[in-house]
């Protein structure tokens, strides 16, 4: 029953996320907005496309961090979050301070270490709470907030996913690629909440009459002019950080995750 | 004057609720006027930010003026006409550009009113922001702000030491001898700080962290919730109760969770007079802008430049539901007003003192 509820609460939760997140790409299929006369009809003005999904993302969040928790009831557990948590600010400060180059970010490797290491509940927690613990200390609350907080918890979420193989090399190839297709992807899904904010009520505009294809190519034109080259930086860091840095931090990581686990009969 | 950051929040959610509800023009340059007030009279900003702020204001009103003069090809007012290039390509028309404008506005005006709260409210009062049902999350993100000034400390000292050993940072293999023993120092603190809390009472297992009804009302919430945004979406006003009663469970399960918690405050923040005026006046805003009274105009809350570019409307009772939300402002103006009251006096009597002086 316990597992049932939380399966369905993580499915819930990540299926309002992807549709919330990828119904600007669908919107001009779906109401079938073909002229100016239609599009000025739907646009309520006061709708907000934004607001609502904002709202949407922010009560499934809650509703996530509400569930998963329930993970950190465990003292050892609730001080290893913290103070990783501070380790990833301090970088995130660091990077504030002096920016990278394009969308360089040294904190997403700790999120996916800590992830792999720790489990997908920890991942989650560690990716959620990076996110809100810099955002306080950098002064960056915001409404983009929900948005950086739920990819990010997605992140640590698919990091425990993955496989455990024994050869180092081989560890360190799929860590590699996993953080080069997050860097990309997390400027990719991060762009898709942020599209509708810069071109308001417009974005479906822009496909009138077309299709997914259409929205789709449209959404290509504004990602690679806002971001692609950003995140290829970050992509291409993330792996320069898990060559240098994945394997001692790994074991490192291991040798701690056995300690907190260790229990008295 | 300082209002309880409850009070604050209130008035930001409002101001950005608004901000992302109202997509006039003429009502975007109000609640940016009123967010950048209130940084003006309790937040001290310095100059490198308010420079930062500036920068990035003129980059996003240029770059959504931009998008949408080059992805949308409708208005009278044609400037001039790109090739038939794929998305891109059609007539470059004022009336997007102004678009644009609009659309930036928006964004600058929620940036700005996140600002307020960002430099007005502290971080450790955000923290308690946090709802008693988030307690062991509220603890986590607590331990990590403590840790933070620790944790610069650390790194401080591992290059200082790396250092003395002759380490210099060229590559970002180098990286590894300092943030290894970073992270290993780190983990150690974690240890003892977990031995410390069990020490003190934290309790160090608990079986079941939500009852199974609770978490059965949790899942209808988030459907209701995404049931009505999709109403919302397609419909418009049905979709907007679905969504809100969805909100509105998981506001319930917080607060039946959050009773169950026990929390200790040593520090009580005052909740004053005023804190309930500006949650009042706030509220007030929102409902009056909000909700379909007739003689509000509702029409004047959108702008849609299209087909011929003309000025947006203003209605004066939207105006003045706006202006019940500069009530911190004018507290502010008056607190200082009465500042430098107090203090001039005393230039008052050290400018007669010069005359005296001068006089002889």
């Amino acid at each position: 029953m316990n597992r049932t509820l939380t399966a369905s609460l993580l499915v819930l939760s990540g299926a309002i996320g992807l549709i919330a997140l990828l119904y600007p790409l669908v919107a001009p299929a779906l109401d079938g907005i073909t002229s100016l006369q239609a599009f000025q009809a739907s646009q309520p003005g006061t709708s907000g496309y934004a607001l609502l999904t904002t709202t949407l993302i922010g009560i499934s969040l809650l509703a996530l961090l509400l569930e998963v928790q329930g993970q950190t009831a465990n003292a050892k557990i609730i001080a290893a979050l913290g103070v990783l948590v501070a380790i990833t600010s301090v970088l995130r400060l660091v990077e504030t301070a002096i920016p990278g180059i394009g969308g360089f970010s040294p904190v997403f490797v700790p999120i996916i270490l800590a992830g792999y290491v720790f489990g997908s509940r920890f991942g989650f927690l560690m990716g959620t709470l990076s996110m809100l613990t810099s955002a306080i200390i950098t002064a960056g609350v915001g409404p983009w907030l929900p948005y950086q907080m739920f990819v990010a918890g997605w992140v640590g979420v698919t990091a425990g996913l993955l496989p455990h193989p024994e050869n180092a090399r081989l560890k360190l190839a799929m860590l590699a690629v996993f953080a080069f297709a997050w860097g990309m992807l997390y400027g990719g899904i991060l762009n898709l909440y942020f599209w509708p904010f810069v071109a308001g009520e417009t974005s479906a505009m822009t496909a009138a009459g077309g299709g997914i294809g259409d929205t789709v190519a449209s959404y290509g034109a504004f990602y690679m002019a806002t971001s692609f080259v950003w995140d290829i930086f970050r992509s291409i860091g993330n792996i320069v950080l898990i060559i240098a840095l994945g394997i001692p931090a790994i074991r490192a990581m291991t040798r701690f995750r056995d300690r907190f686990h260790f229990e008295l009969a | 004057m300082r209002f309880n950051s409850r009070a604050w929040m209130v008035w930001v959610l409002v101001v950005a609720f608004l901000a992302m509800f109202a997509r006039n023009p003429l009502y975007s340059i109000i609640l940016l006027a009123l967010s950048l007030l209130a940084i003006q009279y309790y937040a001290r900003i310095e100059s490198p930010v308010r420079s930062m702020f500036l920068q990035i204001s003129l980059g996003i009103l240029l770059f959504s003026a931009i998008y949408h003069a080059l992805f949308i090809h409708i208005g009278d007012h044609v400037l001039f006409e790109l090739p038939q290039w794929p998305l891109i390509g059609g007539i470059i028309t004022v009336e997007a550009i102004a678009d644009g404008f609009r659309n930036g506005l928006v964004l600058i005006a929620l940036i700005a009113t996140f600002m307020a709260l960002n430099t007005i409210v502290p971080s450790r009062e955000l923290v308690r922001l946090v709802p008693a049902a988030f307690q062991d999350l509220a603890v986590v993100v607590l331990i990590a702000i403590t840790y933070v000034p620790e944790t610069r400390r650390h790194l401080r000292r591992i290059r200082e030491a790396q250092a003395i050993r002759g380490h210099r940072p060229r590559g970002f293999r180098d990286w590894r001898p300092l943030i290894l023993p970073l992270l290993v120092g780190g983990l150690e603190r974690a240890m003892r700080l977990s031995e410390a809390m069990v020490a003190r009472g934290h309790v160090s297992e608990r079986a079941e962290n939500s009852r199974a009804p609770e978490r059965i009302l949790l899942i209808a919430g988030l459907f209701t919730a995404l049931i009505g945004w999709v109403m919302a979406i397609l419909w418009g006003v049905s979709g907007y109760i679905l969504l809100s009663l969805g909100g509105l469970v998981l506001v319930l399960i917080v607060v039946r969770k959050g009773r169950r918690v026990r929390r200790t405050s040593f520090v009580a923040v005052p909740w004053t007079a005023t804190d309930t005026i500006l949650v009042f006046t706030s509220l007030a805003a929102l409902i009056l802008v909000i909700a379909p009274w007739p003689v509000i105009g509702r029409l004047s809350l959108s702008y849609v430049p299209y087909p011929l570019l003309k000025m947006p409307e203003f209605h004066p009772l939207v105006g003045l539901a706006l202006i019940l939300l500069s009530f911190p402002i004018l507290m502010g103006m008056t607190t200082q007003r009465d500042h430098d009251r107090m203090t001039e006096p005393d230039q008052n009597a050290t400018s007669s003192r010069e005359g005296i002086r001068q006089a002889r």
